[in-house]
């Protein structure tokens, strides 16, 4: 802590001469009158006056990505590139093995078709019709993205020629049901929101047409009274369970949330806000606990919709050369796209 | 959890630490003050110079112990026959036992960690025998002082009114808190010209810990400035014994009496 005393004539002044010397953040600690007339202000501050960073943002960003691409592999070539992509991604060392020697069958090929072969190989794959029979409980740790995979989900109904029932079981979070009914506005579906399980129950009996996505409350997938609270929508909704998870969060943890999930009967998720993140380990992780692929999400407007997921799509998000930091700052005029 | 009970039904065994973060506040006086004031109060106490760098207890009381923590550190004696009485000792109304460090010599200094947890354990274990331990800190907020500190009941933290006790204080109680974020640590401010320059210390320093910690230490009291006390300390003797009923000495009566009746951080 610096603490100084400043004199001046005018507290105005005096409080002026703080800031200069120690800051925005200083505390006034003690005020008076200064002996010759005027005033005294006793000032605090707490830690370093200006963050001093060793070198300028755009500068490190520059030089971590550089050293991100080279750690990416995105000059390598076959099996190499796949190591050094796996690596970059944080994929879990068990995942890494397994997929670098199943690659290893289709040595010769391109990175990409190796890397396709080793994930068909080992993860299932199993996108949803786009006129789904059963019911689809979109659900997920909040703000995953579940409200926008389901809008996603129905669109696509919509283009198949159907008029989708959209169900907002998320009663709780403030704004979560009018988010929906707006959505369900734009496609023209049908709305219905729901409170509890038997209420979902009553709705779904009186259902006549049309695929139904219902959007459950988020969920905390490490505790039992949520996964509880799922595991009733679902019952009563006649549901399959489609976690949402964020495909940029650390690979571990989505291994775990989805082997949560997958208790209550989940058998395929979806992976969203891939374009928001650079390191995908979570989307390897997530497969490790056994769930299906079913779509991912790499783009943030829902009218982008869902691309199903498949090995070769996959491969190439793994191995993408997308724009790193720097990049970003290179295009001063750059576009809100999205990525790949 | 402290069960065992004191001759006066007291908890038995509380431990109260004597911090400054700057050197030359009066801690040391404080601390004496303290032992006389809660031995007044019919609490048999114990004295500890936890200054292990720079001890001074037996030089500011005039006593000439026959072991000291350096001894007990070195295993030539027992904690307990280290504690040597003064005015008659803990039984007695005024009187208190004193664990002496080795003046001058620093050669406890440079303890390590685990000494100075067998060193902490033990006063623990030794202030069962008694109401309340004292333990007068070193300044500064070096790594001994602070495990001293942190196997205190409580601690309270003396300041005087220049900018840089304060300072040194804020340091203290920031260093301390980082350790245990539950300490609340109390302060008395010493040496203030008048009581209202001692509230405006304090404020300053309660305003400082509030605005950058969180955190706002209680006020335990103030001890006014006494020209008694640099007297006292020449003469080697107790303040309360050489000027019983000095300014100085009265409010650090004060100060044990809202330290024994519970004072607690707000």
């Amino acid at each position: 802590m610096r603490l100084k005393t400043f004199s001046a004539r005018s507290l105005t002044e005096a409080m002026a001469q703080v800031r200069r010397e120690l800051g925005p953040d200083a505390v006034i600690v003690a005020t008076g009158d200064a002996p010759g007339g005027g005033v005294e202000v006793r000032a605090a501050a707490e830690g370093p006056r200006f963050a001093a960073p060793e070198e300028p943002a755009r500068a490190r960003a520059g030089r971590l990505a550089e050293a991100a691409k080279r750690a990416r592999g995105d000059a390598a070539e076959g099996l190499a590139r796949i190591e050094a992509a796996l690596v970059f991604h944080g994929a879990p060392d068990h995942a890494r093995d397994a997929i670098l020697s199943a690659a290893e069958a289709f040595a010769g090929d391109a990175a990409a078709a190796m890397l396709a072969g080793a994930l068909e190989a080992r993860y299932a794959f199993r996108p949803p019709p786009p006129v789904p029979e059963r019911a689809l409980l979109f659900a997920g740790a909040p703000g995953t993205g579940k409200t926008s995979a389901l809008a996603r989900s129905a669109a696509r109904a919509v283009a198949a020629g159907v008029r989708p029932v959209l169900v907002s079981a998320d009663a709780e979070r403030a704004g979560a049901e009018a988010r929906l009914r707006e959505l369900a506005g734009r496609l023209q579906a049908e709305f219905i929101a729901v409170d509890d399980p038997r209420e979902l129950e009553r709705e779904m009996a009186r259902i006549e047409a049309g695929p139904v996505f219902i959007d459950a409350p988020a969920v905390n997938p490490f505790e039992i009274d949520d996964l509880d609270m799922l595991a009733g929508f679902a019952a009563a909704g006649d549901a399959e369970i489609i976690p949402v998870l964020d495909g940029g969060g650390a690979a571990a943890d989505a291994e775990d949330i989805a082997a949560m999930l997958a208790s209550l009967g989940a058998m395929r998720m979806m992976l969203a806000k891939l374009d928001c993140a650079r390191r995908l380990g979570a989307v390897l992780g997530a497969g490790e606990a056994g769930l299906a692929f079913a779509q991912v999400s790499a783009s943030p407007y829902i009218g982008a919709g869902l691309a199903p997921a498949t090995p070769l799509r996959l491969a190439r998000l793994l191995l993408d050369e997308r724009g790193l930091p720097d990049e970003a700052f290179e295009d001063e005029t750059m576009q809100g796209d999205g990525g790949a | 959890m402290k069960i065992a009970t004191g001759p006066g039904g007291h908890p038995a065994g509380r431990i109260l630490a004597v911090a400054s973060g700057k050197g030359g506040v009066g801690k040391t006086v404080i601390s004496a003050g303290l032992a006389h004031a809660f031995s007044k109060l019919g609490e048999r106490v114990l004295l500890v110079d936890g200054d292990l760098g720079m001890a001074n207890i037996d030089v500011q009381l005039g006593l000439s112990p026959d072991a000291d923590l350096g001894d007990v550190l070195a295993g030539r004696a027992l904690l307990e026959e280290a504690a040597l009485p003064v005015l008659g000792g803990a039984p007695e109304r005024g009187g208190f036992d004193v664990i002496s460090g080795r003046s001058g010599s620093g050669a406890l200094a440079g303890l390590s960690a685990q000494a100075v947890s067998r060193l902490a354990s033990g006063v623990t274990a030794l202030a069962l025998s008694y109401d309340r331990a004292i333990i007068d800190l070193a300044a500064g907020a070096d790594a001994a002082t602070l495990r001293l500190a942190l196997a205190a009941d409580d601690v309270i933290i003396v300041v005087t009114d220049e900018p840089t006790s304060l300072t040194d204080a804020y340091a203290f109680v920031k260093t301390l808190r980082l350790r245990d974020e539950g300490a609340a640590p109390l302060i008395a401010v010493n040496n203030a010209p008048d009581e209202g320059k001692a509230r405006a210390a304090y404020a300053t320093f309660r305003k400082t810990c509030e605005s950058f910690l969180g955190f706002a230490p209680a006020l335990a009291g103030c001890v006014q400035r006494d020209g008694k006390a640099p007297d006292a300390i020449r003469a080697q003797q107790l303040l309360a014994h050489r000027h019983p009923n000095c300014g100085a000495a009265r409010d650090i009566e004060a100060l044990a009496g809202a330290l024994a009746r519970g004072l607690k951080a707000a």
